[in-house]
């Protein structure tokens, strides 16, 4: 049984189709790539798999339990936790506050055990910051808090969005390090991302959506030389 | 009985059908809620009073001069109050309540608590299907209707007022296609509570006119929009005769102050169970 | 915790106040400030805290009222203030369960016109309610007493909800008015928070409606009048929303502010809006806000003095 199964999700919005029959898996400990050019119903998805968007149809399953429908933080209870592609922190909570408000899988309050919380910090490295108040962080650092705030809800499932979106050069290795570090702990990694190369050093498999549909999945190396997935890109009908 | 509530619920209908689509205005294309919007309506029958009790202007002349008064007073609220505080809604939200109390203290304070009367401008009736109307009634119903219909032209068949309708749908996308937002929004306010004006001009021979007459038809308007106002000029003026009614079906039949009552409750229950509205564009949760 | 120090200290000042000023209306002025601090230290947890702004605290304070107002002669005064406290927390829920999964803009107004409607049923329901004359009854204590007793209630509603406030239930609060998205994709049930918030402030401004009656020895249609829940959300924005003991500042000011201004007819209501205004524009964190802000600037300035 995988993980994560959606199955033929459909979403419309006012006359736009951003979901059409989409249907994918992801198996434990897999770490796995979402593609597609914008407006490809990427964040639709995300939106509607955590709770955020209530489908027209289809059914999203974790650990083989309906979880479509469930309002968001009774989504995060099951095991799933997302960032978000633009960061939301709260901005006038200090940086170990964003991760004591968190209520973890499984619905118990954390303890405000700042043990805990500091070693979540330190492994995204933001050690040094737990009391600054989350508004003076960099966007490197907040998007770094956007980990560390899903983390703390102790996920089986850690859905991202746009991780590198908007990092510089120096901040991204150190991004990348962090979430090759958390797979190789066995985190089962969803991953939107735009920025090829950071994406195909981290998951090893694909999946391209284009107008809501499923074009292509597979291996990283074979699904971005796919002409399907090319002429999506490129606008090439 | 059945007569009265058919011929009150008509006038009425028309005269919350303006102030809702004002309301309506302000909210779909800046997202305001404007809760000072019941003051612009008992600014503009204040107006009226003084201009037909004291300056002995006609009635036209006098309903000219609010519209323009309050509608500019409107547009430099926005421009002196919202617009500085754009970033946070909670503010806006505040901001407009206080200038709503603001105006309303003022009223006492000019005015005193007494309620004022201005005269009905056409007088005689008519037999209409059976019914007995007051030309004053007819004139009111034709007015206002003359005025949703002026709104729904201009933003139909205008330039500023398709502009309006693109900020309404999505303000980033108006915005590169040329339009220029902010003054959109100065528009949009400036039509708010133009709109506000006419219907407090409507309903200052019908009513007194007192300082706090302007909190009831706020709940009403929001009423009307939530049952599926927004967006959409016939969803407002349908929701707007369907509120008209209920209240006064409850004013006849169980008692006249409890008409409020009865709008609170449609409200409640639209926003329970059916936030999107009657005929799916209202408000959405 | 330093603040609540202060808060502890001003309160045993301003009990020997009746030592100093035994005037029997400046007591009943200091009776209304202190049930005012109430008001609008229970209105900040559900605004300054939760970010859900209530224009009709006065709905609370009066169904407290009322209740509080039958209830005496027939009941013990402590249970009809407990009745009191559960009418207005019954009112909370009634409106809050529709009202508070919508945007929060809708609950503003829905509250701003909530005490409008009970004002209507009260006219309507004359025979039980008396109308627009109310109803009279027999304060259970004297108004020396009462000044005790209310100087008790401000006290106790201030810390303990700036205790609430600085543990789990304030944090959780804050992050939800912070953004209540990210709040939900961080597990937080939201609704279940605002309701939480939304039922302690009418449970704390019930109490304090009781204690109004009783200390009028009258309750009329007024206590839910605009001008009540307007001068409480001055005297929360003037003092600094999420501080609790911001709005209890704000309220002991504003309301002596007003008293000096009792002569003349609806000054105080242009006062208050004209404030709630100016505070709005110019200083939307309230006093509490500034002085937090010039503190921190100062610390910036020191440290960067030292380096």
């Amino acid at each position: 049984m995988a993980l994560l199964e959606v199955n033929g999700l459909t979403k419309r919005f006012r006359g736009v189709t951003a979901l059409d029959g989409v249907s994918l898996q992801v198996e434990a400990g897999e770490a796995v790539g979402i593609m597609g050019p914008n407006g490809a119903g990427k964040t639709t998805l995300y939106n509607v798999v955590s709770g955020f968007v209530a489908a027209d149809a289809g059914s999203v399953r974790l650990r083989g339990e309906e979880i479509a429908g469930l309002s968001p933080n009774r989504v995060v209870a099951k095991g799933l936790a997302r960032t978000f592609q633009v960061p939301r922190p709260f901005r006038r909570l200090s940086v170990a506050a964003h991760l004591e408000v968190v209520r973890p899988a499984g619905g118990a309050p954390t303890d405000r055990d700042r043990t805990a919380t500091e070693a979540v910090l330190a492994l995204v490295g933001l050690g040094g910051k737990a009391n600054e108040a989350a508004g003076t962080l960099s966007q490197g650092e907040l998007k770094r808090l956007e980990v560390a705030r899903a983390l703390a809800a102790r996920p089986s499932l850690l859905l991202l969005d746009e991780p590198f979106a908007g990092l510089g050069p120096a901040e991204i290795p150190g991004l990348s390090a962090l979430l090759r570090r958390l797979h190789g702990e066995g985190m089962t990694l969803l991953i939107v991302e735009h920025k090829l190369r950071e994406l195909m050093a981290l998951v090893q498999r694909v999946v391209v959506l284009d107008y809501g549909c499923v074009i292509a999945q597979g291996p990283p190396e074979g699904v971005v030389r796919d002409p399907r997935v090319l002429a999506a890109y490129l606008g090439t009908t | 009985m059945l007569a009265d509530i058919l011929v009150f619920g008509v006038v009425w209908g028309a005269i919350y059908a303006v102030l809702a689509l004002g309301f309506s205005i302000i909210y779909g294309v800046a997202r305001i809620l404007n809760l000072c919007h019941g003051a612009l309506y008992m600014a503009s029958s204040y107006l009226i009073y003084i201009a037909i009790a004291t300056l002995h202007w006609p009635f036209a002349l006098a309903a000219l001069a609010a519209l323009a008064l309050v509608g500019g007073y409107g547009m430099a609220f926005y421009r002196g109050v919202v617009q500085p505080m754009r970033g946070s809604h909670t503010r806006v939200l505040v901001a407009s309540a206080a200038t709503a109390i603001l105006l309303q203290e003022i009223a006492f304070w000019v005015f005193g608590p007494e309620a004022r009367y201005v005269p009905s401008v056409l007088q005689g009736e008519a037999l209409v299907g059976g019914v007995v109307v007051t030309y004053q009634q007819l004139a009111t119903v034709a007015t206002a209707l003359i005025a949703m219909g002026a709104v729904w032209l201009f933003l139909g068949r205008t330039r500023a007022g398709r502009a309006l309708r693109a900020v309404a749908q999505d303000p980033e996308v108006a915005a590169l296609s040329g339009i220029h937002v902010e003054g959109t929004y100065l528009l949009a306010m400036g039509l708010s509570a133009a709109l506000a004006a006419v219907a407090g001009a409507l309903v200052a021979p019908f009513l007194t006119v007192a300082p706090d007459m302007g909190w009831s038809p706020l709940l009403t308007a929001f009423a009307i929009v939530v049952l599926g106002g927004m967006g959409s000029i016939g969803g407002t003026v349908a929701a707007a005769f369907l509120i008209a009614f209920v209240e006064m079906a409850t004013a006849f039949y169980v008692a006249p102050q409890l008409r409020d009552a009865a709008t609170f409750v449609v409200m409640i229950a639209a926003l329970t169970w059916r936030p999107q509205g009657l005929f799916g564009k209202g408000v959405a949760a | 915790m330093r603040a609540e120090a202060g808060v502890v200290a001003a309160a045993a000042l301003l009990a020997l106040a009746p030592l100093a000023l035994g005037n029997p209306y400046v007591l009943l002025i200091l009776i209304l400030a202190n049930l005012y601090v109430g008001f609008a230290a229970s209105w900040d947890i559900l605004a300054g805290y939760a970010g859900q702004f209530n224009f009709g605290q006065a709905l609370f304070v009066g169904a407290g009222a009322y209740a509080a107002g039958f209830l005496a002669g027939r009941l013990p005064a402590v249970l009809g203030l407990a009745a009191a406290a559960l009418v207005a927390a019954g009112l909370a829920l009634l409106i809050g369960l529709p009202c508070l999964r919508l945007r929060h803009a809708y609950l503003s107004l829905v509250t701003l016109v909530a005490p409008l409607i009970l004002e209507r049923l009260v006219f309507t329901f004359r025979g039980i309610t008396g109308g627009e004359y109310g109803i009279t009854l027999e304060p259970f204590a004297g108004r020396l007493g009462l000044f005790y007793i209310t100087l008790a209630y401000a006290l106790g509603t201030v810390l303990i909800l700036h205790r609430l406030g600085r543990g789990r239930l304030g944090l959780t609060l804050l992050a939800i008015r912070e953004d209540d998205v990210a709040a939900q994709a961080a597990g937080v049930a939201i609704v279940r928070y605002k309701l939480a918030a939304f039922v302690l402030c009418a449970a704390f401004a019930g109490v304090g409606g009781g204690l109004y009656a009783h200390a009028l020895g009258a309750v009329a249609p007024v206590a839910f009048s605009l001008d009540v829940s307007f001068a409480i959300i001055a005297m929360g924005a003037v003092g600094g929303m999420g501080t609790i003991i911001g709005p209890a500042l704000g309220a002991y000011g504003l309301t002596l502010a007003g008293e000096s201004l009792r002569g003349v007819e609806h000054a105080r209501g242009i006062l208050y809006a004209a404030i709630l205004l100016a505070a709005v524009l110019f200083l939307p964190d309230g006093i509490m806000g500034a002085l937090a802000a010039r503190r921190t600037a100062v610390q910036a300035t020191a440290v960067k003095a030292s380096a």
